[in-house]
């Protein structure tokens, strides 16, 4: 299980990367708060994608209803290879935000499921899922880590080196 | 007579490949497409028309760092330009990437008017 302070770091950065993902492709989300509204109990399309590194390992879950996808999907891809890309990239975002701390994920390749009325139930390790609305549907993203104890999430210092979403460097 | 330049897109998710052929065809590319690194060099190979690749880096079977390695490794490859459409954004991969001759790295998402800028820079260049 990850630390309390590790939680709070880790849940912050991913949380973030899911609205500034989705932003990228025109679409609002807006956090829903703790103890709010929303329930997890209609999505529809799931991503599901693995990474590892020397302290933490894990999977990290997209989940959404299908209408935020849809919105998001500019080139009408089909569903189940669209919520593969953005679970790819939305653990590539965390991935990145999290080097500064000191920690380099190696992620897997994702996979995607499609359902009805998908509930999901949480173990003792997973962090609570971060539920955000968007104007017509829900999108969903949890963790379910596994840290050793001698896991150092450092405090970032100066500027990263580390390229961000959208960079484009020519050699 | 297609006089079209041929871009070669190579990523495990049929959803990038058909954003970048999107952009790319309006812009007046062809382009085509392959699943993974093994695929990709193997067109590649075989393709002499091919004037630039866009490659991902996490594939399976091989990934993009490796085929770079080894298109790289072909003499008539050597002024290919190849450039990493990736979500990977650390130093040491990038500097990977250049030392194994790639041109350039890409963090998706991509903007699409600098993605055109870049192929048509790097094909003019080939």
């Amino acid at each position: 299980m990850l630390k309390a302070e590790h939680r709070a770091i880790v849940r912050e950065q991913l949380s973030d990367s899911c609205i500034r993902l989705f932003e990228a492709y025109g679409v609002t989300l807006v956090a829903d708060p703790p103890g709010g509204a929303a329930e997890l109990d209609d999505l529809s399309m799931v991503g599901v994608i693995g990474f590892t590194s020397n302290h933490m390992r894990g999977t990290m879950v997209l989940a959404a209803t299908d209408a935020p996808l849809t919105a998001s999907n500019r080139v009408m891809a089909p569903a189940r290879d669209w919520i593969a890309e953005l679970s790819n990239q939305l653990l590539g975002r965390f991935k990145n935000r999290l080097i500064p701390f000191g920690v380099e994920l190696q992620m897997s390749t994702p996979l995607s499921l499609r359902g009805s009325q998908l509930r999901l139930v949480t173990t003792e390790r997973a962090l609570e899922p971060d539920i955000f609305m968007s104007p017509n549907g829900k999108v969903a993203v949890w963790l379910d880590v596994e840290a050793s104890p001698d896991l150092v999430l450092a405090a970032p210092v100066g500027v990263s080196d580390v390229a961000s979403e959208g960079d484009t460097l020519l050699f | 007579m297609n006089d079209k330049k041929r871009i070669l897109v190579v990523d495990d998710s049929a959803a990038v490949r058909q954003q970048v052929a999107i952009v790319l065809a309006e812009a007046g590319f062809e382009v085509v497409e392959a699943g993974d690194g093994v695929d990709g060099a193997s067109v590649i190979a075989t393709d002499r028309g091919i004037a630039m690749v866009i490659c991902d880096v996490n594939m399976p079977r091989m990934n993009g760092l490796d085929m770079v390695t080894q298109v790289k490794k072909e003499a008539q490859n050597a002024a290919l330009p190849i450039v990493m459409l990736t979500t990977e954004g650390q130093p040491a991969m990038i500097k990977q990437a250049k030392d194994a001759g790639a041109k350039g790295w890409i963090v998706k998402p991509f903007k699409a008017d600098q993605l055109v800028a870049t192929v048509k820079k790097l094909t003019a260049a080939a």
